[in-house]
């Protein structure tokens, strides 16, 4: 494992032992050997190169150059982003990791299509071809995108469902929810549940990535 | 409380006495589970007799060595849970032990008649109601008393001698001793919620010794983290060790 600085956010580089595949919005669950705490680190991937896995954690940690992680994933359901949008805005809101995005966003310029991303969030070190643009012009990217993916928390949905309403009758609006996720999926534990039209869900296993017009305010 | 105890968990068909803690594997066991041992019996999550949401607050906040976590123990209910799952239950290959979350005497009569309904069930577990007297405890403990035998749940934090003793007159199986309750700050709010982790193994040892030496059927039902962990209390006597958020990792 490496540990190494993206713009704000750590990253992680990690050698695996075979191939790997993700799909942008999905997660891995990390644990070091021998660590003290009693629960897995939420990791979201960055990218795939090689024999390296970069990947970012939800929450601070520390972890040190040589050491063994053992990865279970990638896990839950990522991002369906219809093939037909040909521009994308992705939104970073309020205190979410912007590292749940960074794949997506690659994933579209790579395809030739337009991708803007809204932060207020210092960010460093992403392609070139992204616009970035702050949450001021939310509004203007979201009406100019085909689709939106954002990444939130849970206590923004209300507010989501309030700014991104008309969108999200319009055209693809997806949210990953960023939020602790102790099980994993294993258990269904509660911590994570998020209400929508089809009752009590649980980020881990059936997001962390919803359709916004399937989120119910609680 | 039930003489045969000692024996209880070979006569109801639980092979090894690794089990899963209630709520730690969901409503049906994984296809694979990383755990290095194999279980004697499958769990799910406490149900209770009407459908509980998640608490509003919920959340899992690490402290050394554990975890708090607070879920309000969302479950469908008792009856949703079997219509739901129970072909399901009935083809597992582990004997089915739930575990039962009754509000007072009537509530666990009506869940412990399902359980002797359910043919897949070889036994359950029952969490007495926080802040409930000796006496409704007791009223509790007489109601549960169906055809299938039956184990106490006692928070780490809840045990005393009078508690123990109403579980003794009891025609329980045994007790189960669970996670304990504490607060921890989160944003500058205290967040109550059940304990887990490998710091609470110590104090699980002390009370199950405590209880193994007064002849109790004691499951070991917190605190467990490791293999050596576990025989160690396995070779203090202990009948069973629940696992819970080794489970997750």
């Amino acid at each position: 494992m490496e540990n190494w600085k993206n713009g704000a956010e750590t990253s992680l580089r990690v050698a695996i032992p075979g191939k790997v595949n993700f799909q942008p919005g999905q997660y891995f669950l990390g644990i070091t050997p021998l660590q003290a705490e009693a629960l897995g680190q939420v990791f979201y991937p960055l990218e795939v190169a090689e024999r390296f896995l970069t990947l970012s954690p939800m929450y601070g940690g520390k972890w040190f150059a040589g050491q063994a992680i053992n990865l279970r994933g990638p896990l839950g359901n990522g991002f369906r982003v219809p093939a037909s949008a040909e521009r994308i805005g992705l939104i970073g809101y309020g205190q979410s990791k912007l590292a749940s995005l960074i794949p997506l966003a690659k994933t579209f310029l790579v395809a030739g299509k337009e991708v803007a991303l809204v932060t207020d969030l210092p960010v460093q070190g992403l392609p070139m071809a992204l616009e970035i643009l702050p949450t001021e012009q939310a509004a203007e990217v979201a009406g100019w995108a085909d689709a939106l993916a954002i990444c939130a928390q849970p206590k923004d949905i209300p507010e989501l469902m309030r700014v991104f309403s008309k969108e999200a009758s319009r055209k693809s609006v997806e949210v990953l929810l960023q939020t602790e996720m102790p099980c994993a999926g294993v258990a269904a534990c509660g911590v994570c549940a998020v209400l929508t039209k089809k009752g009590w869900q649980h980020v881990c296993k059936e997001g962390p990535v919803f359709s916004l017009a399937d989120l119910v305010s609680e | 409380m039930n003489e045969l105890s000692a024996n209880i968990l070979t006569e109801i068909g639980v092979t090894s006495p690794w089990i899963n803690a209630p709520g730690f594997l969901g409503y049906l066991p994984p296809s694979k589970l990383d755990f290095p041992a194999e279980m004697g019996a499958f769990l799910p999550p406490p149900l209770s007799l009407i459908s509980r949401n998640p608490a509003k607050t919920r959340t899992a906040i690490p402290f050394g060595g554990g975890v708090l976590l607070r879920t309000g123990l969302p479950n469908p209910g008792i009856a949703v849970a079997i219509r739901q799952y129970q072909q399901r239950w009935s083809r597992l290959e582990l004997p089915l032990w739930l575990s039962l979350l009754p509000r007072d005497a009537d509530e666990a009569r009506e869940m412990s008649e399902l359980v002797d309904e359910l043919d897949c069930a070889v036994t359950f577990q029952i969490l007495l109601p926080r802040g409930a007297s000796m006496q409704e405890r007791a009223e509790i403990l007489s109601a549960a008393q169906g055809e299938k035998p039956f184990f106490v749940e006692l928070p780490l934090d809840e045990v005393n001698r009078e508690c123990v003793g109403v579980i003794q007159k009891s025609s329980a199986s045994g007790i189960v001793i669970s996670a304990p309750r504490g607060v921890l700050l989160k944003d500058e709010q205290w967040v109550s919620g059940r304990l887990y982790g490998p710091a609470l193994f110590p104090q699980a040892a002390r009370i199950v010794r405590e209880l193994v030496k007064a002849k109790i059927s004691v499951i070991a039902g917190c605190g467990v983290c490791t293999i050596d962990q576990g025989e160690s209390l396995l070779a203090m006597g202990t009948i069973a060790v629940q696992v819970d958020v080794a489970l997750w990792v």
